[in-house]
């Protein structure tokens, strides 16, 4: 899914967390690679309707530098 | 003492969640009550995301390379604490080898330990068959009680690097 994203070269990927409860490092780890190869391709991620559970794993992992929580 | 042994694989992944889940709303409630009656929603969900990593590297580590075995999940409630005891029969790996993720990298995996360790107040591991994952959680960490020698295994002898 992630490849099929950045093949699509949009400008900006808004990622709605809004329904999520949990998230565990792997879903993380998916996230931040999508990052990566947005940002190198010169483009943008947005994580948007974080809270509970996934708001305190992107805190940890201190992700709130680069996206906005 | 509940016990809780599944596959050790993903698939029961949210079941085994979803029961540690709820034995942390009986940390701190009497025997008497009749429902649970704290809420820290904050501090379940640390342990509930501590336990998944624990049983994400049973599933994806442990057993890697072979047939799948069980997990087995011990859970152990008190007044002010949560212990959460996590058996597997597969590979075993070094604690003390895994060093913190480099977090200004933004590392896509190596994540799950550092996550335990952040939001369990003691985690200990002893590799062997099975290995054995103890992680304890207090609700005041004020009033853990003190250390007994026999609690100072950290680590056993190990192979795969862990995430």
């Amino acid at each position: 899914m992630i490849d099929a994203l950045v093949a699509e070269k949009r400008p900006t990927i808004t990622v709605d967390l809004t329904d999520l409860r949990l998230i565990d490092s792997s879903g993380v780890g998916a996230i931040v690679s999508l990052y990566k190869r947005m940002r190198a391709l010169g483009a943008k991620v947005e994580v948007v309707g974080l809270r509970d559970q996934p708001l305190a794993i992107f805190r940890l992992l201190r992700l709130d530098r680069i996206f906005t929580v | 003492m509940i016990h809780l042994r599944v596959p050790g694989t993903l698939r029961y992944r949210d079941l085994a969640v979803r029961v540690v889940g709820a034995a942390c709303k009986l940390v701190g409630t009497s025997d008497e009550a009749t429902g649970p009656v704290r809420i820290n929603s904050k501090w379940d969900n640390e342990v509930i995301s501590a336990f998944g990593e624990a049983f994400n590297n049973a599933a994806i580590h442990s057993y890697r390379g072979g047939m799948p075995g069980d997990v087995e999940i011990e859970v152990d409630v008190g007044a002010n604490h949560i212990t959460i005891r996590l058996l597997d029969f597969g590979n075993s790996f070094d604690l003390a080898l895994i060093p913190a993720p480099d977090l200004d990298a933004l590392p896509e995996s190596g994540l799950g330990l550092f996550i335990i360790r952040s939001f369990m107040d003691d985690v200990k591991y002893l590799a062997g068959s099975p290995n054995v994952l103890s992680m304890t959680k207090y609700l005041d960490p004020g009033r853990r009680p003190p250390k007994k020698p026999s609690d100072s295994f950290e680590d056993s002898s190990g192979g795969d690097s862990r995430q």
